[in-house]
């Protein structure tokens, strides 16, 4: 008795592990033979990964363009011009009036201004001025100008001058900086951009092309569903029409047309459309592309989960291993910690396009959404705008989307060397966000095919 | 023309997700961003201490790092090595080390170094860090020197005079409180109203499309409005000049909203009408080259799937490459050419040029006049789109 029921039970998971391993076939089949899909997945990311860098390739920024209006017209002044054109790219030395022009024309970004009487007030030690007008609209123009500037003022000295002047002092006395900072650059020697953009966009461009490439294939089984539907219910009308009266069907089209708006169609053979397709019961079998109402839905996102991770993984790992060592990104973690949080988040996004597919219904709605959220989700990460300054509406948004704690995760580890136990809130996050959205995708899909998963 | 003008309309206020894409999705992205953004000055950033000294320059430090509007002492460390994993877990992001004999190096003349790891993966984050430090850090020289100086020469003037070398006065221009928001915000939304117009001026077009080739070809709606009874092509150019009218109506009023906006938040202060009048022109030229493009791309692929996947490449990472974030004379000659083959980056310069600068509006002319050149695109892609529409029918 207790032999029968194991081998029935043996049985039956093996049965489920068939239908697993057959659904999965089925989905990659279908990803792998839609073109629109294959384009987002192979192209997109491939292309991507190539493309998005390209404004970032010299990571770090060259001399930035100034002009001079020296007032002075000494040596010191001559010096401290000489000690900013180390820095920065000095391309004329002229007036106000002119500096301002070419500011305005771009052709310039900063104007260093050194007032009359700047030596004579350093040598009587009265506090020389200097003025560093810049352009703030380009906030990396900027800072690079102005920390040129500020470091050719504090390699001009007036030290030796002033000795030479007032007797007082000997360069033993001479006040030295008691402090002297010395920062030192963290995860990201150059302070390049590289580092700090790329890293968080390669997992984003992951995540954006899972979700456009889910979001199409899940709508396009939801229009070919409604089309199906529709379709069935025409010929199911027509059969019937036949059925009554075989005659009154070429002479009276107009007997079909349940839908007074469509009186004036004009081909004869095209029925218009019933008012309430999901009304007729499917046939049995179904055509091979609605494979997915006849099986269990739990089974099927599963499946189409496990697909995208076949799909992803050789991405991921062509973005990891191959893209970040491209560009000299820092790679802190190790294989199989990246691995592990790879999976989950692969889990995760495509739970989350699932959803997000089912809940949209044609196949055009998910890319278009996708697309122009892609900005706003970029900053709402706290990578590129400091998470501190995020309001919180936004961040909860945020906490619902795998992208945030991916990002996070990925980036302590790859890019600061966290260990596992560093990441494990990022890791339990986007497991529940993949449970969570498998179970909505789920509640989702019995409620939009019930008609047909019940008249199957 | 007034058939297809309500034709067209009646089909746009069926189709409900153009309409969510025209005007809901609009302003819910531009206020996530500005939300987002909406607190633009970096404040209390968490840094860590190791104060080896404990003397009173170091807590001296600590005093200044903590009343510092951009930092916040998140927490005092006993070694280097247990504030290490901090900074891994991205509790701090800098950590400040006051090394021993500080004071009494100071005292002496001796200068000191005094380390500061900061992490640097989050550049705009380091940045603001680092300058915040150097500030407190000279002011901390200064008032050093100072004391050091008073004490010899007895006066004031000269003993600050002695202790501060060169004053530099910093004026930013256009942007004087280094807001974020400001710098970024109107290059930003731009970027995502291009992005919509391209994609509304797609699904307009894609409009005909609509369930008209399905698998089962018993069905069929009376989408192919440009098609007559006789499946002939009738008032072609009327519809789609329709279609073209509609979009770039809705985004010249998005326009104008973004304009008001940027002027309500302080983003334009003095402007002129002249200078209002010239963007508004580059505006329209711009909405008008991409609907162009728009038109192009639906008429080469005719499958609104895969024209919005190439739309998207071409048009969603622009504000990579428009150069306000990162300047363009610092990129390569690809980037530098995917830059000029947006009509926004003209837009933006336009923008700069009028709003902030204030130039006359001949300056701005040489740009619009380059936007021109993408609506032979839209003259491109009608034709290809009727010739397409002829075989089909």
């Amino acid at each position: 008795m207790r032999e029968i029921s194991m081998i029935a039970f043996l049985s039956r998971v093996a049965g489920l592990f068939a239908d697993i391993f057959d659904l999965i076939t089925r989905e990659l089949k279908v990803i792998i033979t839609s073109f629109s899909i294959m384009v987002v997945i192979i192209a997109g990311n491939v292309f991507y990964a190539f493309f998005y860098p390209s404004p970032y390739l010299n990571d770090v920024l060259m001399k930035q363009k100034i002009a001079v209006v020296d007032e002075d017209r000494t040596q010191k002044s001559r010096e401290f011009i000489f000690n900013a054109n180390a820095k920065t790219e000095i391309i004329a030395n002229t007036t106000m009036q002119n500096a301002q022009n070419m500011l305005k024309l771009n052709e310039v970004y900063g104007i260093l201004y050194i007032p009359q009487d700047f030596e004579k007030n350093g040598i009587k030690s009265s506090l020389p001025k200097v003025y560093y007008i810049a352009n703030n609209s380009y906030f990396l123009i900027y800072s690079s100008i102005l920390e040129g500037l500020n470091s050719a003022a504090s390699a001009t000295s007036f030290k030796t001058t002033q000795m030479l002047f007032n007797s007082e002092s000997s360069p033993i006395n001479a006040p030295k900086n008691p402090i002297q900072p010395e920062f030192i650059a963290l995860f990201n020697p150059s302070v390049g951009y590289l580092n700090y953009i790329l890293a968080a966009i390669l997992v984003f461009i992951l995540h954006q092309t899972m979700v456009i490439a889910c979001g199409i294939l899940c709508g396009t089984q939801i229009q070919q569903y409604e089309q199906y539907c529709l379709h069935n219910a025409t010929s199911r009308l027509i059969q019937t029409a036949k059925a009554q009266n075989p005659q009154n069907l070429r002479t009276n089209p107009q007997n079909l047309r349940t839908n007074p708006q469509n009186l004036n169609a004009t081909n004869r053979t095209i029925p218009s459309i019933p008012s309430n397709p999901y009304a007729f019961p499917l046939p049995n079998p179904l055509p091979r592309e609605l494979y997915f109402l006849s099986a269990n839905p739990i089974l099927l996102i599963f499946a189409r989960v496990s697909a995208f991770i076949v799909i992803y993984f050789p991405l991921f790992l062509f973005y990891f291993g191959f893209i970040y060592d491209y560009y000299n990104l820092t790679t802190f973690a190790t294989s199989i910690n990246l691995i592990l949080f790879g999976v989950v988040f692969i889990v995760a996004t495509a739970s989350f396009a699932i959803f997000l597919g089912f809940l949209c219904s044609r196949r055009e709605y998910v890319p278009q959404i996708a697309l122009v959220m892609s900005m706003p989700l970029l900053f709402g990460l706290g990578v590129i705008y400091p998470s501190q300054s995020i309001p919180s509406a936004i961040k909860i948004f945020m906490d619902f989307i795998p992208i945030a704690p991916s990002v996070s995760g990925f980036i302590k580890l790859n890019q600061m060397g966290a260990d596992f136990s560093d990441i494990w809130g990022e890791f339990l996050h986007l497991f529940l966000l993949g449970v969570g959205y498998a179970f909505g995708a789920y509640l989702i899909f019995i409620k939009r095919f019930h008609k047909g998963i019940k008249n199957v | 023309m007034f058939e297809a003008l309500q034709i067209e309309l009646r089909h746009f206020l069926k189709d409900k997700f153009l309409l969510f894409m025209c005007f809901v999705m609009p302003l819910f992205t531009a206020s996530f961003v500005y939300m987002t953004l909406s607190e633009s000055i970096v404040r209390d950033l968490p840094i860590g201490i190791v104060d080896f000294d404990n003397s009173q320059i170091s807590r001296n430090i600590a005093f200044n790092i903590e009343s510092s509007p951009s930092l916040r002492i998140h927490s005092r460390y006993n070694s280097v090595l247990k504030a290490k994993n901090a900074i891994s877990a991205k509790d701090i992001y800098a950590l400040v080390v006051l090394p021993k004999d500080l004071e009494q190096n100071a005292k002496k003349g001796v200068p000191t170094n005094l380390p500061i790891y900061y992490n640097a993966e989050l550049v705009f984050i380091g940045k603001n860090i680092q300058s915040a430090l150097t500030q407190i850090l000279a002011n901390e020289n200064v008032r050093l020197k100072f004391s050091k100086n008073i004490a010899q020469s007895a006066n004031t003037t000269l003993a600050m005079g002695k202790s501060v070398e060169i004053l530099p006065q910093i004026i930013a221009l256009y942007n004087p409180n280094s807001d974020f928001a400001a710098f970024l915000l109107p290059a930003l939304i731009p970027c995502l109203w291009q992005l919509f117009i391209i994609l509304c001026m797609i699904g307009f077009m894609a409009q005909e499309e609509r369930d008209s080739r399905g698998l089962y070809p018993n069905i069929k709606r009376d989408s192919w409005h440009i098609l007559n009874k006789q499946n002939k092509i009738r008032a072609f150019y009327t519809h789609l000049s329709i279609k073209v009218l509609l979009n770039t109506l809705i985004f010249f009023a998005w326009w104008g909203i973004l304009m008001l906006s940027f002027y309500n938040l302080g983003f334009i202060s003095d402007i002129s009408v002249h200078n209002v009048a010239t963007i508004a022109l580059c505006a329209f030229v711009t909405i008008l080259a991409y609907n162009s493009i728009g038109i192009f791309l639906y008429a080469l692929i005719r499958s609104h799937t895969r024209a919005i996947s190439i739309a998207a490449v071409y048009a969603a990472p622009s504000l990579a490459f428009v150069g306000i974030t990162y300047p363009i004379n610092n990129m390569e000659a690809f980037a530098t050419f995917w830059g000029k083959i947006l009509p926004i980056t003209k837009y933006l310069e336009v923008y700069m040029q009028q709003a902030n600068y204030g130039l006359g509006a001949d300056f701005s002319m040489r740009f619009i006049a380059y936007n021109l050149i993408f609506l032979l695109f839209g003259i491109l892609g009608i034709l290809i789109y009727k010739q397409k529409a002829v075989l089909n029918a």
